[in-house]
Protein backbone atom coordinates (compact mmCIF):
# COMPACT_ATOMS: atom_id res chain seq x y z
CA UNK A 1 0.00 0.00 0.00
CA UNK A 2 1.39 3.51 -1.39
CA UNK A 3 -0.85 5.84 0.08
CA UNK A 4 -0.86 6.80 3.68
CA UNK A 5 -3.72 7.30 5.55
CA UNK A 6 -5.46 10.70 4.90
CA UNK A 7 -5.41 13.58 7.49
CA UNK A 8 -9.49 13.73 8.32
CA UNK A 9 -8.80 17.89 8.38
CA UNK A 10 -11.71 19.22 6.44
CA UNK A 11 -14.84 20.98 8.25
CA UNK A 12 -16.11 17.28 9.43
CA UNK A 13 -13.30 16.20 11.48
CA UNK A 14 -14.37 12.88 12.96
CA UNK A 15 -11.87 11.59 14.86
CA UNK A 16 -12.44 15.49 16.99
CA UNK A 17 -15.84 15.35 17.56
CA UNK A 18 -15.33 11.54 18.67
CA UNK A 19 -12.94 13.18 20.76
CA UNK A 20 -15.44 15.53 22.01
CA UNK A 21 -18.22 13.22 22.44
CA UNK A 22 -15.65 10.89 24.88
CA UNK A 23 -14.72 14.35 26.89
CA UNK A 24 -18.88 15.50 27.33
CA UNK A 25 -19.48 11.52 28.21
CA UNK A 26 -16.89 11.79 31.13
CA UNK A 27 -17.39 14.74 32.25
CA UNK A 28 -21.36 14.25 31.94
CA UNK A 29 -20.97 17.58 30.09
CA UNK A 30 -24.88 19.19 28.72
CA UNK A 31 -23.33 21.43 26.19
CA UNK A 32 -19.96 22.44 25.25
CA UNK A 33 -19.50 25.64 22.90
CA UNK A 34 -15.76 25.95 21.25
CA UNK A 35 -14.52 28.33 19.04
CA UNK A 36 -11.64 28.22 17.32
CA UNK A 37 -10.19 32.04 16.81
CA UNK A 38 -9.60 34.09 19.67
CA UNK A 39 -10.52 30.85 21.58
CA UNK A 40 -13.51 30.79 23.77
CA UNK A 41 -14.56 27.51 25.05
CA UNK A 42 -17.58 27.07 27.34
CA UNK A 43 -18.51 23.39 29.06
CA UNK A 44 -22.22 23.00 30.75
CA UNK A 45 -22.86 20.14 32.80
CA UNK A 46 -25.97 18.53 33.74
CA UNK A 47 -27.75 19.34 36.90
CA UNK A 48 -26.95 22.55 38.93
CA UNK A 49 -23.27 22.75 39.06
CA UNK A 50 -21.21 24.50 36.67
CA UNK A 51 -18.39 22.23 36.02
CA UNK A 52 -15.89 24.64 33.88
CA UNK A 53 -16.39 27.95 31.73
CA UNK A 54 -14.06 30.50 30.65
CA UNK A 55 -13.43 32.59 27.92
CA UNK A 56 -9.97 32.36 26.88
CA UNK A 57 -8.50 35.09 24.60
CA UNK A 58 -4.99 34.33 23.57
CA UNK A 59 -3.77 36.92 21.14
CA UNK A 60 -5.98 39.80 21.08
CA UNK A 61 -8.17 41.02 24.04
CA UNK A 62 -12.18 40.76 23.50
CA UNK A 63 -13.32 42.88 21.30
CA UNK A 64 -15.34 45.47 23.42
CA UNK A 65 -18.30 44.70 22.50
CA UNK A 66 -17.71 41.10 23.61
CA UNK A 67 -19.68 39.79 26.75
CA UNK A 68 -18.35 37.20 28.14
CA UNK A 69 -19.78 33.80 28.74
CA UNK A 70 -22.38 34.10 31.75
CA UNK A 71 -22.11 31.51 34.60
CA UNK A 72 -25.73 32.07 35.95
CA UNK A 73 -27.90 30.54 33.46
CA UNK A 74 -28.20 27.00 34.54
CA UNK A 75 -27.36 27.72 38.58
CA UNK A 76 -30.84 27.60 40.55
CA UNK A 77 -29.92 28.76 43.65
CA UNK A 78 -31.41 26.73 46.25
CA UNK A 79 -30.25 22.83 47.01
CA UNK A 80 -27.05 23.59 47.62
CA UNK A 81 -24.70 20.90 45.84
CA UNK A 82 -21.69 19.72 47.94
CA UNK A 83 -18.55 19.88 45.89
CA UNK A 84 -16.73 17.08 45.97
CA UNK A 85 -15.37 15.90 48.99
CA UNK A 86 -11.89 17.63 50.34
CA UNK A 87 -12.38 21.01 48.42
CA UNK A 88 -8.21 21.19 49.29
CA UNK A 89 -7.98 17.92 48.75
CA UNK A 90 -4.79 15.98 46.52
CA UNK A 91 -5.48 14.00 43.85
CA UNK A 92 -4.31 11.17 42.44
CA UNK A 93 -4.01 11.68 38.58
CA UNK A 94 -3.00 8.78 35.49
CA UNK A 95 -0.11 8.83 34.48
CA UNK A 96 -0.55 6.85 31.37
CA UNK A 97 -3.34 6.42 28.82
CA UNK A 98 -5.35 2.95 29.32
CA UNK A 99 -8.05 1.26 31.11
CA UNK A 100 -8.43 1.68 34.86
CA UNK A 101 -8.86 -1.23 36.84
CA UNK A 102 -9.68 -1.07 40.79
CA UNK A 103 -7.81 -4.82 40.94
CA UNK A 104 -5.23 -7.06 39.93
CA UNK A 105 -7.64 -10.09 39.06
CA UNK A 106 -11.85 -9.84 38.32
CA UNK A 107 -12.75 -11.66 41.25
CA UNK A 108 -9.79 -10.00 43.65
CA UNK A 109 -11.68 -7.03 45.99
CA UNK A 110 -10.03 -3.70 44.83
CA UNK A 111 -7.13 -2.39 45.71
CA UNK A 112 -7.98 1.00 47.42
CA UNK A 113 -11.87 1.81 48.56
CA UNK A 114 -13.03 5.22 50.21
CA UNK A 115 -11.36 6.01 53.73
CA UNK A 116 -7.82 3.58 52.86
CA UNK A 117 -4.78 5.14 54.35
CA UNK A 118 -2.37 5.79 51.53
CA UNK A 119 0.84 6.29 51.67
CA UNK A 120 3.05 7.42 48.03
CA UNK A 121 3.92 3.60 47.48
CA UNK A 122 0.68 2.21 47.98
CA UNK A 123 -0.61 0.84 44.86
CA UNK A 124 -4.08 2.13 44.55
CA UNK A 125 -5.03 0.67 40.44
CA UNK A 126 -3.82 -0.74 37.47
CA UNK A 127 -3.83 1.36 33.93
CA UNK A 128 -3.59 -1.33 31.16
CA UNK A 129 -2.50 -0.35 27.86
CA UNK A 130 -1.84 -2.77 24.99
CA UNK A 131 -2.04 -5.85 27.71
CA UNK A 132 0.65 -3.80 29.63
CA UNK A 133 -0.47 -3.67 33.48
CA UNK A 134 1.41 -0.92 35.42
CA UNK A 135 0.55 -0.88 39.05
CA UNK A 136 0.11 2.89 40.01
CA UNK A 137 1.59 4.18 43.21
CA UNK A 138 -0.82 6.76 45.09
CA UNK A 139 2.31 8.62 45.12
CA UNK A 140 0.49 11.10 48.31
CA UNK A 141 -0.23 10.29 51.89
CA UNK A 142 -2.99 10.36 53.35
CA UNK A 143 -6.95 8.73 53.36
CA UNK A 144 -8.96 8.56 49.87
CA UNK A 145 -12.23 10.12 50.12
CA UNK A 146 -13.29 9.55 46.68
CA UNK A 147 -12.75 7.27 43.95
CA UNK A 148 -13.32 9.44 40.21
CA UNK A 149 -13.35 6.00 37.81
CA UNK A 150 -15.37 3.25 37.14
CA UNK A 151 -13.32 -0.12 37.01
CA UNK A 152 -12.61 -0.90 33.50
CA UNK A 153 -12.77 2.72 32.19
CA UNK A 154 -10.72 4.29 29.59
CA UNK A 155 -8.61 6.91 31.21
CA UNK A 156 -6.42 9.64 29.75
CA UNK A 157 -3.29 11.05 30.90
CA UNK A 158 -3.26 13.31 33.76
CA UNK A 159 -7.13 12.58 34.51
CA UNK A 160 -8.13 12.87 38.34
CA UNK A 161 -8.31 9.14 39.47
CA UNK A 162 -9.03 9.85 43.42
CA UNK A 163 -9.38 12.36 45.94
CA UNK A 164 -7.06 12.05 48.70
CA UNK A 165 -7.31 14.09 52.31
CA UNK A 166 -3.33 14.46 53.29
CA UNK A 167 -2.92 13.39 56.10
CA UNK B 1 4.65 -22.07 47.72
CA UNK B 2 6.38 -25.14 46.72
CA UNK B 3 9.96 -24.86 46.27
CA UNK B 4 12.07 -24.56 43.40
CA UNK B 5 11.64 -28.65 41.44
CA UNK B 6 13.62 -30.61 43.46
CA UNK B 7 16.28 -33.21 42.59
CA UNK B 8 18.13 -31.00 39.61
CA UNK B 9 19.77 -33.81 37.70
CA UNK B 10 22.68 -32.73 36.13
CA UNK B 11 21.93 -33.49 32.69
CA UNK B 12 25.61 -33.95 30.49
CA UNK B 13 24.91 -31.71 27.82
CA UNK B 14 27.71 -33.42 25.37
CA UNK B 15 26.45 -36.59 25.51
CA UNK B 16 22.91 -35.41 24.70
CA UNK B 17 23.94 -33.99 21.86
CA UNK B 18 26.13 -37.08 20.75
CA UNK B 19 22.76 -39.32 20.77
CA UNK B 20 20.38 -36.58 19.18
CA UNK B 21 22.81 -35.73 16.34
CA UNK B 22 22.56 -39.99 15.56
CA UNK B 23 19.15 -39.46 14.93
CA UNK B 24 17.55 -41.77 16.66
CA UNK B 25 20.48 -44.61 16.20
CA UNK B 26 22.42 -46.29 18.15
CA UNK B 27 25.27 -45.29 19.72
CA UNK B 28 28.03 -47.85 20.80
CA UNK B 29 29.43 -46.89 25.19
CA UNK B 30 32.82 -46.96 23.74
CA UNK B 31 32.22 -44.62 20.65
CA UNK B 32 30.56 -42.15 23.24
CA UNK B 33 33.30 -42.86 25.90
CA UNK B 34 35.80 -42.35 23.14
CA UNK B 35 33.81 -39.54 21.41
CA UNK B 36 33.69 -37.20 25.25
CA UNK B 37 37.12 -38.49 26.32
CA UNK B 38 35.26 -40.02 29.14
CA UNK B 39 35.50 -42.95 31.53
CA UNK B 40 32.81 -45.79 30.48
CA UNK B 41 31.24 -45.11 34.00
CA UNK B 42 30.58 -41.66 33.06
CA UNK B 43 28.86 -42.17 30.15
CA UNK B 44 26.53 -44.92 32.04
CA UNK B 45 25.79 -42.77 34.94
CA UNK B 46 25.39 -39.51 32.23
CA UNK B 47 22.56 -41.75 30.34
CA UNK B 48 21.35 -43.26 33.94
CA UNK B 49 20.79 -39.48 34.64
CA UNK B 50 18.79 -39.14 31.28
CA UNK B 51 16.80 -41.51 31.86
CA UNK B 52 16.11 -40.31 35.16
CA UNK B 53 15.21 -37.15 34.31
CA UNK B 54 12.64 -38.64 31.85
CA UNK B 55 14.34 -38.61 28.10
CA UNK B 56 13.41 -41.37 26.40
CA UNK B 57 17.08 -42.97 26.13
CA UNK B 58 17.36 -46.87 25.18
CA UNK B 59 19.70 -49.37 26.15
CA UNK B 60 20.90 -52.20 24.61
CA UNK B 61 23.19 -54.50 25.95
CA UNK B 62 25.25 -54.54 23.11
CA UNK B 63 24.79 -51.77 20.89
CA UNK B 64 24.48 -48.92 23.37
CA UNK B 65 22.25 -46.24 23.41
CA UNK B 66 19.63 -44.36 21.33
CA UNK B 67 17.56 -40.62 21.60
CA UNK B 68 13.95 -41.74 21.04
CA UNK B 69 13.08 -38.20 22.63
CA UNK B 70 12.75 -35.88 25.09
CA UNK B 71 11.52 -35.29 28.72
CA UNK B 72 8.24 -34.47 29.43
CA UNK B 73 9.92 -32.08 31.89
CA UNK B 74 11.71 -28.77 31.12
CA UNK B 75 15.17 -29.39 31.65
CA UNK B 76 17.48 -26.31 32.91
CA UNK B 77 20.35 -27.51 31.72
CA UNK B 78 18.99 -27.90 28.24
CA UNK B 79 17.60 -24.57 28.19
CA UNK B 80 20.98 -22.60 29.36
CA UNK B 81 23.45 -25.37 27.49
CA UNK B 82 25.22 -22.19 24.88
CA UNK B 83 22.32 -20.26 25.43
CA UNK B 84 24.31 -16.99 24.28
CA UNK B 85 22.11 -14.18 25.44
CA UNK B 86 22.85 -10.98 26.42
CA UNK B 87 20.19 -10.48 29.46
CA UNK B 88 17.75 -12.28 29.28
CA UNK B 89 18.24 -15.84 30.98
CA UNK B 90 21.08 -14.88 32.79
CA UNK B 91 19.49 -17.07 35.61
CA UNK B 92 16.66 -19.85 34.72
CA UNK B 93 14.59 -21.49 37.53
CA UNK B 94 12.04 -23.58 36.29
CA UNK B 95 9.17 -24.44 39.10
CA UNK B 96 7.17 -27.51 39.50
CA UNK B 97 3.99 -25.68 40.10
CA UNK B 98 3.52 -21.84 41.17
CA UNK B 99 0.23 -19.97 41.54
CA UNK B 100 1.77 -17.42 39.05
CA UNK B 101 5.01 -17.21 37.13
CA UNK B 102 4.36 -13.63 37.04
CA UNK B 103 4.00 -13.27 40.77
CA UNK B 104 7.30 -14.82 41.17
CA UNK B 105 9.36 -12.80 38.62
CA UNK B 106 7.88 -9.64 40.01
CA UNK B 107 8.75 -10.59 44.05
CA UNK B 108 12.20 -10.53 42.69
CA UNK B 109 11.98 -7.05 41.39
CA UNK B 110 13.75 -5.70 44.26
CA UNK B 111 17.11 -6.51 43.03
CA UNK B 112 19.25 -4.99 39.69
CA UNK B 113 21.06 -8.19 39.36
CA UNK B 114 17.63 -9.81 38.79
CA UNK B 115 17.46 -8.51 35.48
CA UNK B 116 16.90 -11.21 32.76
CA UNK B 117 15.09 -13.61 35.42
CA UNK B 118 13.48 -16.15 33.59
CA UNK B 119 11.09 -18.20 35.45
CA UNK B 120 9.21 -21.23 33.82
CA UNK B 121 6.94 -23.57 35.62
CA UNK B 122 5.12 -26.73 34.68
CA UNK B 123 1.92 -25.87 36.09
CA UNK B 124 0.22 -22.52 37.14
CA UNK B 125 -2.60 -22.11 39.37
CA UNK B 126 -3.82 -18.62 38.38
CA UNK B 127 -2.25 -17.47 35.45
CA UNK B 128 -3.80 -14.25 34.89
CA UNK B 129 -6.98 -12.97 32.14
CA UNK B 130 -8.51 -10.16 32.51
CA UNK B 131 -11.84 -11.53 31.42
CA UNK B 132 -12.11 -13.77 34.51
CA UNK B 133 -11.42 -16.69 32.06
CA UNK B 134 -9.09 -18.74 33.65
CA UNK B 135 -8.25 -22.18 32.26
CA UNK B 136 -5.34 -23.92 33.30
CA UNK B 137 -3.28 -26.13 31.16
CA UNK B 138 -2.39 -29.55 32.14
CA UNK B 139 0.95 -30.07 34.09
CA UNK B 140 3.85 -30.35 31.45
CA UNK B 141 2.17 -29.53 28.42
CA UNK B 142 3.03 -25.88 28.00
CA UNK B 143 5.46 -22.96 28.37
CA UNK B 144 4.60 -20.61 31.33
CA UNK B 145 7.36 -18.26 31.55
CA UNK B 146 7.94 -14.65 32.74
CA UNK B 147 10.78 -12.27 32.41
CA UNK B 148 11.85 -10.06 34.62
CA UNK B 149 13.40 -6.48 33.09
CA UNK B 150 13.97 -2.82 33.52
CA UNK B 151 13.34 -1.35 30.80
CA UNK B 152 15.07 2.49 30.10
CA UNK B 153 12.58 5.26 31.98
CA UNK B 154 12.25 6.77 29.34
CA UNK B 155 11.30 5.23 25.89
CA UNK B 156 13.63 6.55 23.10
CA UNK B 157 10.45 8.19 22.10
CA UNK B 158 10.05 10.17 25.39
CA UNK B 159 6.78 9.31 26.50
CA UNK B 160 6.23 8.18 30.02
CA UNK B 161 3.68 5.70 28.92
CA UNK B 162 5.10 4.29 25.79
CA UNK B 163 4.83 0.31 26.97
CA UNK B 164 3.29 -1.18 24.12
CA UNK B 165 6.87 -2.27 23.00
CA UNK B 166 7.01 -4.50 25.72
CA UNK B 167 4.25 -6.68 24.81
CA UNK B 168 5.37 -6.27 20.69
CA UNK B 169 8.57 -7.89 22.10
CA UNK B 170 6.98 -10.73 23.38
CA UNK B 171 4.61 -10.83 20.25
CA UNK B 172 7.04 -10.93 17.50
CA UNK B 173 9.32 -13.28 19.39
CA UNK B 174 7.11 -16.05 20.40
CA UNK B 175 5.72 -15.81 16.43
CA UNK B 176 8.32 -16.40 15.33
CA UNK B 177 9.24 -19.15 17.41
CA UNK B 178 5.75 -21.27 16.68
CA UNK B 179 6.26 -20.49 12.84
CA UNK B 180 9.79 -22.38 12.75
CA UNK B 181 8.13 -25.13 15.37
CA UNK B 182 5.08 -25.83 13.16
CA UNK B 183 6.59 -24.60 9.69
CA UNK B 184 4.10 -22.56 8.78
CA UNK B 185 3.17 -18.84 9.08
CA UNK B 186 1.70 -17.49 12.82
CA UNK B 187 0.00 -14.57 13.21
CA UNK B 188 -0.02 -11.55 15.56
CA UNK B 189 -3.48 -10.82 16.83
CA UNK B 190 -3.96 -7.21 18.03
CA UNK B 191 -2.48 -6.48 20.74
CA UNK B 192 -1.13 -9.84 22.07
CA UNK B 193 -2.63 -13.01 21.26
CA UNK B 194 -0.13 -15.60 18.86
CA UNK B 195 -2.75 -17.47 16.45
CA UNK B 196 -2.16 -20.19 13.93
CA UNK B 197 -5.07 -20.31 10.94
CA UNK B 198 -7.07 -18.02 13.52
CA UNK B 199 -6.75 -20.25 16.86
CA UNK B 200 -5.17 -19.29 19.53
CA UNK B 201 -1.62 -20.99 20.33
CA UNK B 202 -0.13 -18.32 22.85
CA UNK B 203 -1.07 -15.02 24.95
CA UNK B 204 1.15 -12.50 26.67
CA UNK B 205 0.38 -10.36 29.79
CA UNK B 206 3.29 -8.03 30.50
CA UNK B 207 2.80 -6.54 33.78
CA UNK B 208 4.69 -2.72 35.17
CA UNK B 209 5.07 -4.03 39.14
CA UNK B 210 5.87 -0.69 41.45
CA UNK B 211 9.64 -1.24 41.93
CA UNK B 212 12.11 0.27 44.62
CA UNK B 213 14.62 0.28 41.39
CA UNK B 214 11.67 2.33 39.52
CA UNK B 215 10.74 0.67 36.51
CA UNK B 216 10.42 -2.53 36.85
CA UNK B 217 8.26 -4.95 33.73
CA UNK B 218 7.39 -8.81 33.75
CA UNK B 219 7.08 -10.16 30.22
CA UNK B 220 4.44 -13.53 30.79
CA UNK B 221 3.95 -15.36 27.87
CA UNK B 222 1.87 -18.68 27.67
CA UNK B 223 2.18 -21.11 24.97
CA UNK B 224 0.18 -24.11 24.03
CA UNK B 225 3.22 -26.52 23.29
CA UNK B 226 2.11 -30.68 23.68
CA UNK B 227 -1.65 -30.05 24.17
CA UNK B 228 -4.10 -32.54 21.84
CA UNK B 229 -7.56 -31.46 20.98
CA UNK B 230 -9.12 -32.80 23.49
CA UNK B 231 -7.22 -31.52 26.28
CA UNK B 232 -8.59 -28.27 25.63
CA UNK B 233 -12.22 -27.49 27.14
CA UNK B 234 -15.34 -28.19 24.53
CA UNK B 235 -16.06 -24.54 24.40
CA UNK B 236 -12.28 -23.54 23.20
CA UNK B 237 -11.85 -26.40 20.60
CA UNK B 238 -12.37 -24.56 17.78
CA UNK B 239 -10.82 -21.60 18.72
CA UNK B 240 -7.50 -22.67 20.55
CA UNK B 241 -4.69 -24.54 18.91
CA UNK B 242 -1.02 -26.26 20.27
CA UNK B 243 2.22 -26.78 18.99
CA UNK B 244 1.70 -30.52 18.90
CA UNK B 245 -1.83 -30.11 17.08
CA UNK B 246 -0.12 -28.14 14.50
CA UNK B 247 2.46 -30.83 14.03
CA UNK B 248 0.18 -33.06 13.05
CA UNK B 249 0.02 -34.71 16.72
CA UNK B 250 3.53 -35.09 17.45
CA UNK B 251 5.03 -33.78 20.34
CA UNK B 252 7.67 -31.50 20.60
CA UNK B 253 10.56 -30.56 22.75
CA UNK B 254 9.65 -27.70 25.27
CA UNK B 255 12.93 -27.09 26.51
CA UNK B 256 14.13 -26.69 23.00
CA UNK B 257 11.13 -24.39 22.78
CA UNK B 258 12.11 -22.78 25.98
CA UNK B 259 15.51 -22.03 25.10
CA UNK B 260 14.74 -20.52 21.95
CA UNK B 261 12.07 -18.46 22.88
CA UNK B 262 14.10 -17.03 25.40
CA UNK B 263 16.95 -16.51 22.71
CA UNK B 264 14.63 -14.38 20.55
CA UNK B 265 13.48 -12.35 23.38
CA UNK B 266 17.00 -10.94 24.46
CA UNK B 267 17.18 -11.09 20.71
CA UNK B 268 14.30 -8.56 20.43
CA UNK B 269 14.72 -7.02 23.91
CA UNK B 270 18.06 -5.81 22.83
CA UNK B 271 17.13 -4.54 19.25
CA UNK B 272 14.64 -1.70 21.24
CA UNK B 273 16.70 -1.02 24.10
CA UNK B 274 19.39 0.18 22.09
CA UNK B 275 17.48 1.51 18.36
CA UNK B 276 13.96 2.06 19.76
CA UNK B 277 10.95 0.31 18.93
CA UNK B 278 10.79 1.92 15.66
CA UNK B 279 13.51 -1.00 14.82
CA UNK B 280 10.85 -3.64 15.57
CA UNK B 281 7.85 -2.30 13.96
CA UNK B 282 7.78 -3.84 10.71
CA UNK B 283 7.88 -7.42 11.76
CA UNK B 284 5.19 -6.79 14.15
CA UNK B 285 3.00 -5.46 11.48
CA UNK B 286 3.91 -7.77 8.81
CA UNK B 287 2.94 -10.65 11.38
CA UNK B 288 0.02 -9.11 12.18
CA UNK B 289 -3.33 -10.64 11.61
CA UNK B 290 -6.59 -8.74 9.43
CA UNK B 291 -4.29 -6.26 7.97
CA UNK B 292 -5.79 -5.35 5.08
CA UNK B 293 -9.13 -7.36 5.95
CA UNK B 294 -12.53 -6.47 6.92
CA UNK B 295 -12.61 -6.12 10.51
CA UNK B 296 -14.58 -4.96 13.40
CA UNK B 297 -13.21 -2.79 16.42
CA UNK B 298 -14.60 -2.66 20.01
CA UNK B 299 -14.30 0.44 21.24
CA UNK B 300 -15.86 1.85 24.36
CA UNK B 301 -18.07 3.71 22.13
CA UNK B 302 -19.31 0.70 19.93
CA UNK B 303 -17.97 -1.09 16.91
CA UNK B 304 -16.42 0.80 14.17
CA UNK B 305 -16.37 -1.69 10.62
CA UNK B 306 -13.71 -1.03 7.94
CA UNK B 307 -11.19 -2.16 6.08
CA UNK B 308 -7.84 -2.95 8.22
CA UNK B 309 -5.02 -0.27 6.41
CA UNK B 310 -2.51 -0.18 8.54
CA UNK B 311 -1.83 -0.54 12.61
CA UNK B 312 0.99 0.08 14.73
CA UNK B 313 1.83 -0.67 18.35
CA UNK B 314 2.08 3.07 18.89
CA UNK B 315 -0.15 4.87 17.01
CA UNK B 316 -2.88 2.38 16.63
CA UNK B 317 -5.32 1.04 14.05
CA UNK B 318 -6.52 3.26 10.60
CA UNK B 319 -9.21 1.53 9.05
CA UNK B 320 -11.33 2.48 6.00
CA UNK B 321 -14.75 2.17 6.58
CA UNK B 322 -16.97 0.93 3.36
CA UNK B 323 -18.92 3.41 2.09
CA UNK B 324 -16.22 6.23 1.28
CA UNK B 325 -15.73 8.27 4.14
CA UNK B 326 -12.71 9.29 5.55
CA UNK B 327 -10.13 7.12 6.91
CA UNK B 328 -10.29 6.16 11.00
CA UNK B 329 -7.24 6.32 13.33
CA UNK B 330 -8.36 4.51 16.38
CA UNK B 331 -5.63 5.14 19.30
CA UNK B 332 -4.50 1.95 20.68
CA UNK B 333 -6.28 2.97 24.42
CA UNK B 334 -9.60 3.06 22.17
CA UNK B 335 -9.31 -0.68 20.44
CA UNK B 336 -10.90 -3.04 22.82
CA UNK B 337 -10.86 -5.79 20.46
CA UNK B 338 -9.82 -6.80 16.45
CA UNK B 339 -11.82 -9.61 15.03
CA UNK B 340 -12.42 -10.52 11.40
CA UNK B 341 -16.05 -9.40 10.04
CA UNK B 342 -16.06 -13.32 8.49
CA UNK B 343 -16.97 -14.13 12.33
CA UNK B 344 -14.00 -16.58 13.40
CA UNK B 345 -15.23 -15.88 16.67
CA UNK B 346 -11.63 -13.80 17.23
CA UNK B 347 -12.95 -11.34 20.25
CA UNK B 348 -12.46 -13.57 23.22
CA UNK B 349 -9.34 -12.21 24.70
CA UNK B 350 -7.20 -13.92 26.94
CA UNK B 351 -6.39 -17.03 27.68
CA UNK B 352 -4.72 -19.46 28.36
CA UNK B 353 -2.52 -16.75 28.99
CA UNK B 354 0.87 -16.29 30.17
CA UNK B 355 1.16 -14.52 33.34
Amino acid sequence: MAESPQESSGPLDVERIHYLARLMKRYDLSSLDLADGPVQIRLRRRGPEILAMGSVAVTQPTTPGYAPPIPVAASPPAPTVQPPAAEKGLTIESPMVGTYYTSRAPDAPPLVTVGTVVHPGTIVCIIEAMKVFTDIPAGVSGTIVEVLAKNGQAVEFGQPLFRVNPS
Amino acid sequence: MPGPDPSPAAIEMGLLDRLRAAGGDYVSIDELASGLAWERVRVLAGLDAMSAFGFAIERHPYRGAAYRGPSSRLCPDQIEHALGTIRIGRRIAVWDRVVSTNDLAASASGSPSNEGLVILAEEQAAGRGRLGRTWASPARSSILMSVLLFPPRSSPTGAPDDVAWLTAVAAVAVAEVVADRVGRASAIKWPNDVRVDGRKIAGILVERPASALGSAAVLGIGLNVNLKRDDFPEDLRDRATSIQIERSGEPDDRSEIARDLIRRLDWWYEIVVREGPDELVPSWRDRSEHLGQFVRVETPEGSKHGRLVDLDFRTGLVLEPSGGEPWMRLAPAEVLAVGSTEGDGGLWTSEPSGG
